[in-house]
């Protein structure tokens, strides 16, 4: 069984759904991510652990106890907020203090605790600061020390990244996984950012409309998308509908492209790492002559958006020391699709 | 369980409801029912006895016209004064910024005292004229219009004062920037810029300002002398026993005020100018020109001088001999019998003590009311809560006087509101009083508690373990506690000097100190009035400083 369980779990504010039919299992030491866009229910379902919600129907497990209808205090469940919610009329030591106090830990104790966790998210020293001293980024690392300090069954991270500038996030995203790994601490982090999703997490479950539509790990969900909607939430692609059958997938009358394996479906999704430029010479199948609408630079790739008559296309070309920058806007090239870079979505 | 805190939750609701009603909405009510009955029986006669006799045309027209002089002065003055301060860089503008805020905070009665023994006519200032220049008669008449203009301009600045520096502080200066970037000299900045900016805190102070005015009473009654206003007009039509006729003059008072304040709140939802983003705010200027500076700096100096020589002649004049003023022109002997008086006999004392229990009682009542009342309005979706929120605001738009007839005419006779007794008096309606007038301010103030108390903070505690009582305990009253102590303090200090509400309620056995002020200047005992004044004085001040601690130490 694992650390926490979701069974049928439904949360329903007066008519609308918030979440349904969730069913989860969430293994001991696991860095487990709900991802989806907002109001996709995945911050309802991490309050619903925390136990400042209260289900609609279904039951949590949390090891073996049913703790469905504990109070949110007595659930031994660490939170960061996504704002932090550090008491502004307390030092740092005190905010991280405040659990051990309520646990009624001796003085001895707490100040040992203080010093562990304030060292172990590099904040020695600030032990004194009040709280309005802190840059955003040192407020996280305490809000994480406050909710490690009580030793909790499991963490439960509610977009703790979202408040911090793009380099910042970066550091807190990897000092977060090392930590996690270090504590080997049951994690649930909430995002609705697939980049965090995907590189902090050993599995990751996307939700949409209050439902959870796909669970693995990010490079399976990434690989083989459950549908359209995971496919173009989770990474870039090229996405079209299309008419499938006997091997083959046509987009459009002038473009069929033929299939490694056969399959069934009506969306097909095409990472844009996967189209390739060719010449006309190229005998290779699945090579369509296009037009370069524009050019996108961004220093580790290029992109480029192509169409092939009326439909389409984004390629994404790493930039190597061998690249060559010849292809301009306007330049009329060939584009080529293997055959199985193609995921065919039933919807 | 569940439905014991919902019946809980609404017996809570209707209790305070009872108590908004039975003692604001139901005193005015019963004043409009007063002024419209004449023997028994429902007649609109006082009305046009009023408006038919240029007796009492001419205090409301006097009214009126003192309110639009104060709103003038004042303007002038509260809104130079802001741009003086925060416009320009220099030395003492800190505690220049601080002290601007004192009159404020000062009882009213105090003040105009301070101002007849500066300028009235045996004055201090005045007296020194006429030495300095061999003047053979007074060089001004203070009393009437121009002496109560002269005090409402040192107390009623402030409103201006304090609204123009806020909007000036919100000022995006990038705005500004961006005006000259697109080629705006600095005129144009001035009246497209800076004026939309700080006109909606011109219009807003105007409107207090002007209510506060007309409803002005304390000034009026001192220094009026032959300029009679509708306030004034009121405490001689009770004191005649003319009830009928006061609760005319409060319905005519009272409307006025709450037409303007009803414009004021209208135009204060709609009139907020927010930022999108953070802006850039405004640099102070320092002067670099050496005789600009001179003059600021002088400026500066002489606004020191006029603000604090109210009080250093409360101080001196608390330490003369009352005797002796009859025989020196300026005070020669010095002592300390004023004080001594007060802190050995029981009964100089009794009016201290008064004030003291009775500024507390209010302040008490004043917390009673704005804790469940501001926690309705700010942290509910009830739908009642748009009740709560005006009758708690109502006082606000009432004229003290109107508060004290209001109340009078309500508690003469025993009502369902208390509890079947008679309160005419009685100890409590003067505590009554001061808490009605307060208590608008407390719920601003203690809402802001309210506002600053994120849900996120209890769920924090939570999450890390704490009960109820604990997360109630360590994190909401530490959070809130600064917002109710500064409200706490604020009914105290608005109620220890109070002097229209308490003339009016006041009986022999709970006379009040500013009444005792009034009193000892009229028995010709000066240096104990001002003693008393003093002792007001230290008291005021030193709650303020703390109130603006408190109040900035909201999270």
């Amino acid at each position: 069984m694992g650390a926490v369980v979701l069974k049928n779990i439904e949360k329903l504010y007066s008519d609308t759904i918030a979440c349904t039919d969730i069913n989860l299992s969430i293994n001991e030491g696991e860095f487990f991510t709900f991802l989806g866009p907002s109001g996709c229910g995945k911050t309802t379902i991490l309050r619903l652990i925390a136990g400042f919600v209260q289900p609609s129907k279904g039951t949590i497990h949390l090891g073996n106890r049913d703790i469905t209808n504990l109070e949110a205090e007595k659930r031994q469940v660490g939170m960061v907020f996504q704002n932090y919610a550090l008491f502004p009329f307390m030092t740092v030591a005190e905010n991280i203090a405040y659990g051990l106090k309520i646990q009624k830990k001796s003085k001895q104790e707490r100040a040992e605790r203080v010093e562990k966790y304030t060292e172990m998210v590099g904040l020695s020293g600030f032990e004194h600061r009040n709280i309005s001293e802190l840059s955003g980024g040192e407020q996280q690392r305490v809000a994480l020390a406050r909710s490690l300090a009580i030793e909790p069954k499991v963490l439960l991270l509610d977009e703790p990244l979202s408040n911090l500038d793009a380099r910042l996030r970066d550091r807190m995203r990897s000092e977060i996984k090392s930590l996690q790994k270090k504590l080997g601490i049951t994690t649930i982090f909430v995002t609705h950012d697939q980049t965090e999703a995907l590189t902090m997490s050993d599995r990751v479950a996307i939700f949409e409309k209050g439902r959870c539509i796909q669970i693995g790990p990010p490079e399976e969900i990434y690989a083989y998308p459950a549908n359209s909607f995971v496919a173009r939430f989770v990474g870039d692609t090229n996405l079209f509908a299309a008419d499938i059958r006997n091997g083959k997938a046509s987009l459009s009358d002038n473009v069929t492209i033929n299939l490694e394996t056969p399959a069934a479906g009506r969306f097909v999704s095409i990472r844009p790492q996967d189209i390739v430029f060719s010449t006309a010479e190229d005998n290779r199948k699945n090579v369509f002559p296009a037009r370069v609408e524009s050019i996108q630079f961004d220093g580790i790739s290029v992109e480029y958006s192509v169409k092939v008559d009326d439909m389409s296309f984004r390629l994404v070309i790493l930039n190597t020391s061998t690249f060559c920058h010849e292809i301009t806007v306007g330049a009329d090239v060939h584009i080529a699709i293997p055959g199985k870079s193609l995921k065919i979505l039933e919807n | 369980m569940y439905n014991q805190k919902k019946l809980a939750g609404t017996l809570g609701v209707a209790l305070l409801l009872w108590f908004l009603i039975g003692y604001i909405l139901y005193p005015a009510l019963k004043t409009v029912v007063v002024s419209l009955t004449e023997d028994g029986t429902i007649s609109l006669v006082h009305y046009s006895r009023f408006f038919a006799s240029e007796a009492n045309i001419s205090p409301l027209v006097n009214s009126i016209f003192l309110g639009f002089l104060t709103v003038i002065v004042c303007g002038i003055i509260g809104t130079a004064l802001a741009f003086f301060i925060h416009y320009f860089d220099f030395p003492g503008k800190s505690i220049i910024d601080k002290l601007l805020l004192l009159p404020l905070m000062l009882p009213g009665i105090v003040i105009v005292f301070a101002f007849v023994q500066l300028y009235g006519e045996s004055g201090l200032i005045t007296k020194s004229i006429e030495w300095l220049f061999g003047l053979e008669s007074k060089p001004y008449n203070f009393s009437g219009l121009k002496g109560i203009l002269f005090v409402h301009a040192y107390t009623q600045y402030v409103y201006f004062y304090i609204s123009v520096s806020i909007a000036i502080k919100h000022i995006d200066y990038s705005v500004v920037e961006s005006a000259r970037n697109l080629g705006a000299a600095k005129t144009k900045i001035f009246t497209s810029i800076i004026l939309p900016f700080i006109s909606p805190a011109l219009i807003s102070s105007a409107i207090i300002t002007f209510i506060s005015g007309i409803g002005s009473f304390t000034a009026p009654s001192i220094i009026g002398g032959g300029y009679r206003v509708l306030t004034t007009q009121i405490l001689l039509s009770k004191a005649n026993n003319y009830m009928e006729v006061a609760a005319t003059q409060v319905v005519i008072l009272t409307g006025i005020s709450l037409f303007l304040f009803s414009i004021f709140r209208n135009y204060e939802k709609r009139a907020v100018f927010t930022s999108s983003v953070k802006g850039v705010a405004i640099q102070a200027v320092p002067i670099k020109n050496p005789l600009v500076r001179f003059l600021m700096l002088s400026t500066a100096g002489l606004l020191i001088v006029t603000i604090l020589l109210p009080v250093f002649a409360i101080l001196l004049m608390s330490f003369v001999k009352s005797e002796t003023l009859m025989v020196n022109i300026f005070p020669r002997q010095f002592t300390c019998e004023n004080y001594l008086e007060i802190f050995t006999r029981s009964r100089k004392f009794a009016p201290f003590l008064n004030s003291i229990s009775m500024a507390l009682l209010a302040s008490l009542l004043g917390l009673a009311i704005a804790i469940p009342s501001s926690y309705l309005i700010v942290k509910t979706k009830l739908k009642i809560k748009w009740l709560v929120e005006m009758l708690v605001m109502l006082p606000w738009a009432m004229p003290a006087s109107a508060i004290a007839i209001n109340i009078i005419n309500a508690y003469n006779s025993p009502n369902f509101f208390s509890m079947n007794s008679v309160l005419v008096g009685t100890f409590i309606l003067l505590p009554l009083g001061y808490f009605v007038r307060s208590i608008p301010l407390m719920v601003k103030t203690t809402s802001i508690s309210f506002q600053n108390l994120n849900e996120t903070y209890i769920e924090a505690s939570k999450s890390l373990g704490a009960s109820q009582i604990q997360t109630f305990r360590q994190i909401v009253l530490p959070m809130i506690s600064p917002g109710l102590i500064a409200g706490f303090l604020l009914v105290f200090v608005r109620s220890i000097g109070e002097y229209t509400i308490s003339v009016f309620l006041y009986t022999p056995s709970n006379k009040p100190v500013s009444i005792a002020v009034v009193n000892g200047i009229f028995e010709y005992n000066i240096g104990l009035a001002m003693a008393y004044g003093t002792l007001l004085i230290l008291i005021t001040t030193i709650l303020s400083s703390m109130i603006s601690k408190f109040s900035t130490a909201s999270y």
